[in-house]
């Protein structure tokens, strides 16, 4: 396959070739395995490429394919995994030192899940160190590049996700989001990036990273492709105590609806108030797209969440601090510096701090169930800035200058709080040719209505067909 | 401009906050008592809003 051809398949095109015989599984395997040895050594999007694995899964589907067996859409389908899923016998290191070695005994849930529905591995993707980061500059496993600028970080933490989809290194990827960790990537990168709401993909075998905010999900081309994965990963498992019990509806069928009478919510305080302008322009232009969809735009005030960033903080460092305690006593200097000294400053945090983020946060929760009594779903940018310089862990907005750790997840961070589906889906790029993404928040077990929305608008633009230059050059 | 306000946590404060914590007292970051304050401070904004009403839900279904 030419780069171009990879360049514009999907999960649902792929399945299409596989079932004329147009295309095999070995086939579009290899082209990928012979892409990521060319361009991953500049990108940095992967800890593991397991290639023989992933042959010998696309032998087994292309055997099964012939005989007439289908498993489903992702059937023969190259997927990439953040390396925080636990993959038997393949390394697992949640992109740090400290578990360099680690190699799971079993699958998580999910990983199994996209094996029994016949995807193939093409390897573990790089990440913040054990998530706790939106840069991808890891001091362990490489610093990941964004494929639309090098030079520019891809988010994070699922930033080798985000990077080797945006890229054509595979045609999905599973991230996991604790503040933004799927959408953030997602919106850097220029793809679509699902986080479900919480309980439905059963998190059993993926690090922690909070307990209580920790969401593993989807990372795509088009958010048809994003229902393709969600589907075949969510449900019940009664290892994840937090696991839902609903039962998993057919998502790619929801997605044909239109938007006529939807209510979407466009908030009138905090989403805007740090927002670089190119990515207001953009996301109020995609708004003006949905109203053109038949959609109902109305205005709303989310009242409390000015105070979600700091009570996402509290609460995930102080969750991932208690994780971290040990490994803090007995291996410190194992740890990258910057997530050394966010865990080391969480511990200090009391059972009362803790307590406190999460009664503001079921403040938080309260406002927005009020909310969505008004209206369907909202939408805004998902990352108020398109990505940075890597090193740059400041910038400016509209003349103030503003943390890039703080301000990337100050949005998305709202619906880890709730435990609300959200999607980041491309809708534009900033002069300098970075991608921005719109965030499409939506009720809770409502994830068909925001992917119905994210689809809704994708076919309505034209900024899913586009790709990063390539060659992938400096 | 000006000038920062020089810290309340000094290094040594912050080595025994370090160890009461459970870390190696030997080995703790250069930059703790900043990170300290920091932290504080994002606390101290989440303490200044009234929680009274909300009852603590540890334990709410998910469905």
């Amino acid at each position: 396959m030419t780069d171009y051809e990879l360049g514009s398949l999907t999960i649902a095109r792929a399945g299409r070739l596989f079932r004329t015989r147009a295309l095999s599984p070995v086939e579009l395997t290899d082209a990928y395995l012979a892409r990521i040895a060319r361009l991953d050594p500049t990108l940095r999007a992967f800890i593991t490429v397991t290639g023989d694995l992933a042959r010998q899964q696309a032998r087994r589907a292309e055997r099964e394919l012939a005989r007439g067996r289908q498993r489903g859409p992702l059937h023969g389908i190259p997927i990439t995994l953040k390396d925080l899923y636990w993959t038997k016998g393949v390394r697992t290191t949640a992109g740090s030192r400290i578990l360099a070695d680690f190699v799971p005994a079993s699958d998580a849930t999910a990983t199994e899940r996209l094996a029994e529905g016949g995807a193939v591995l093409l390897g573990k993707t790089n990440l913040h160190e054990f998530a706790a980061g939106i840069t991808t500059d890891n001091p362990h496993w490489g610093t990941c590049q964004n494929p639309w600028k090098l030079g520019y970080i891809p988010g994070g933490s699922s930033g080798g996700s985000g990077a080797a989809v945006a890229a054509s290194l595979g045609l999905a990827s599973l991230g996991s989001d604790t503040g933004g960790s799927i959408r953030i990537p997602a919106a850097f990168c220029g793809i679509v990036g699902h986080k479900p709401t919480y309980g439905l993909v059963p998190r059993y075998g993926i690090l922690p990273e909070s307990w209580s905010l920790d969401h593993g999900g989807p990372m795509t081309r088009t958010a048809a492709d994003a229902a393709a994965v969600l589907h075949v990963i969510a449900g019940h498992d009664p290892r994840d105590p937090t696991s839902s019990r609903r039962r998993v509806p057919a998502y790619a069928r929801a997605l044909r609806g239109d938007l006529k009478g939807m209510r979407v919510g466009v908030p009138q305080n905090y989403y805007f108030d740090i927002v670089d302008p190119e990515v207001e322009r953009a996301v109020r232009r995609a708004i003006e797209t949905l109203r053109e969809l038949g959609a109902r735009v109305v205005s709303v005030r989310v009242s409390g969440v000015e105070a979600a960033l700091d009570t996402c903080f509290v609460v995930a460092w102080a969750e991932a601090a208690h994780y971290h305690r040990r490994w803090l006593s007995t291996r410190p200097a194992d740890y990258g510096a910057d997530v050394r000294s966010l865990l080391e400053g969480a511990l200090l945090y009391l059972a009362s701090d803790y307590l406190q983020g999460q009664r503001v946060r079921a403040l938080i929760r309260q406002s927005l169930q009020r909310v969505f009594e008004q209206v369907d779903v909202l939408a805004s940018p998902a990352a108020p800035l398109a990505a940075t310089p890597i090193g740059q862990l400041e910038t400016e907005i509209r003349g103030r200058r503003v943390s890039v750790l703080d301000v990337g997840a100050r949005l998305t961070c709202v619906a880890n709080l709730t435990g609300d589906p959200a999607c980041s889906v491309p809708c534009g790029f900033t002069k300098d040719g970075l991608p921005i993404g719109l965030m499409v928040h939506g009720r809770a077990f409502e994830d068909a209505t925001v992917l119905r929305v994210a689809h809704a608008y994708e076919q309505a633009s034209p900024w899913s067909a586009h790709r990063p230059p390539s060659p992938i050059s400096p | 401009m000006t000038p920062p306000t020089p810290s309340p946590i000094t290094q040594e404060a912050a080595r025994i906050l370090a160890e009461w914590a459970g870390l190696p007292a030997a080995d703790v970051a250069a930059d703790l008592p900043a990170v300290f304050e920091a932290f504080r401070d994002r606390v101290q904004r989440l303490y200044a809003i009234d929680v009274e009403t909300v009852e603590f839900d540890f334990l709410r279904p998910t469905e």
